[in-house]
């Protein structure tokens, strides 16, 4: 029997259980941003909601931030047995949900998401195996641990294999 | 850090009442528009950690129509009208359209418009504090995806989010919706001073 973990907004999952599958439901302008060694059977999934931490710091929630939630997880990751030369990365999320016109910063923030998600994984020089970002729907986001097959589905449409 | 505000039971009370206060003159115009008696459900203001607070207002693959209203001013913030689609599209059968028709989508925003107008009116009639919203925005989609940007512009310092919830419904038709007030991170300060609280 699979269990299945819900990582909900600025929530980070970690597993090298076979029969896990980490899942992000309704992602609109957040990331879902996985991590996965496939050889090693672990993987990582963590729910980004804004694109920088502010000058502050995170605080108490790193995932939060794409910026430090990237670096986070990937420690997470290798902790539970992951290598970094073996990772790879799949992301989803990052959509203007209401639209694209107006300077609303409600707007903006699906777009800065996705990229500085995709900065942080550069710097990292964490590969992107394949991402599904942007555009103006939602979208859900399974991991299954032991294959390290990931799907996305959007409302009305069939799941993607990413 | 983070420094997660916290509220007293006094300071959320009287940010209940003015939920109550706009979401009454909301509902009166909502009623008007469409002639039809309207009831609302106690507005609930509640402080939620991040990570529920989407949870709280729905199931978040349930899909739906989503009026956005960001309402800009002293006190910034957020307007969400969420429908079930049958409630949206009953609606503006009251007004003479069908929801997934262009007409159906600039009434949806006119209702979002009034509605929103009305609360804001009331706020800013009781407390002084100069707010207006701003033109409305739709998506038709899942209700996690809808709310998340609202929130992400809620909790850059704070692990937890301000909203004032209420349901109203339409009476006798098969009209439901939930009517969602997000402030944007220190707003509600402002409205904390204005009402001598601060």
């Amino acid at each position: 029997m699979s269990e299945r973990h819900m990582v909900r907004m600025a929530e980070q999952a970690i597993s090298n259980k076979g029969s896990d599958v980490l899942v992000s439901l309704g992602l609109g302008s957040c990331i879902g941003l996985a991590l996965i060694d496939e050889s090693a059977g672990v993987a990582g999934l963590v729910h980004i909601v804004l694109p920088r931490s502010p000058d502050s710091g995170p605080g108490s929630t790193p995932s939060k931030f794409a910026d430090t939630a990237v670096p986070g997880l990937l420690e997470a990751v290798m902790r539970a047995g992951g290598r970094n030369g073996r990772l790879r990365a799949v992301l989803c999320g990052g959509a203007h949900m209401f639209g694209t016109a107006g300077t609303n910063p409600v707007m903006q923030i699906g777009a800065r998401n996705a990229e500085s998600t995709l900065e942080a994984l550069t710097r990292l020089r964490i590969p992107v195996r394949a991402k599904d970002t942007g555009g103006s729907s939602g979208r859900s986001i399974e991991v299954n641990v032991a294959s390290g097959a990931v799907s996305v589905r959007g409302v009305g449409q069939p799941s993607k294999q990413l | 850090m983070s420094a997660d505000p916290a509220y007293n039971e006094l300071e959320l009370s009287a940010i209940q009442e003015v939920a109550n206060i706009g979401t009454g003159n909301a509902a009166t115009a909502l009623a008007q528009l469409i002639n039809r008696a309207v009831d609302i459900g106690v507005p609930k203001a509640e402080l939620v950690p991040l990570a529920e607070a989407a949870e709280r207002i729905g199931p978040l693959e349930s899909m739906v129509v989503a009026v956005l209203t960001p309402v800009k001013g002293m006190m910034p913030a957020s307007m969400l009208l969420a429908f079930p689609y049958e409630s949206a599209d009953a609606l503006c059968g009251m007004l003479g359209c069908a929801a997934d028709t262009e007409i159906g989508h600039s009434c949806l925003q006119e209702i979002g418009n009034i509605l929103t107008g009305s609360y804001t009116t009331a706020i800013a009639g009781m407390t002084g504090i100069d707010i207006e919203p701003e033109p409305p925005l739709l998506a038709f989609d899942m209700l996690g995806s809808v709310i998340d940007s609202v929130l992400a512009l809620s909790v850059e310092t704070s692990d937890s989010v301000l909203f004032l919830q209420t349901a109203i419904t339409v009476e006798g038709e098969p009209c439901n919706f939930g009517f969602l007030f997000v402030p944007r991170e220190g707003a509600v300060d402002q409205l904390l001073i204005a009402l001598g609280l601060g």
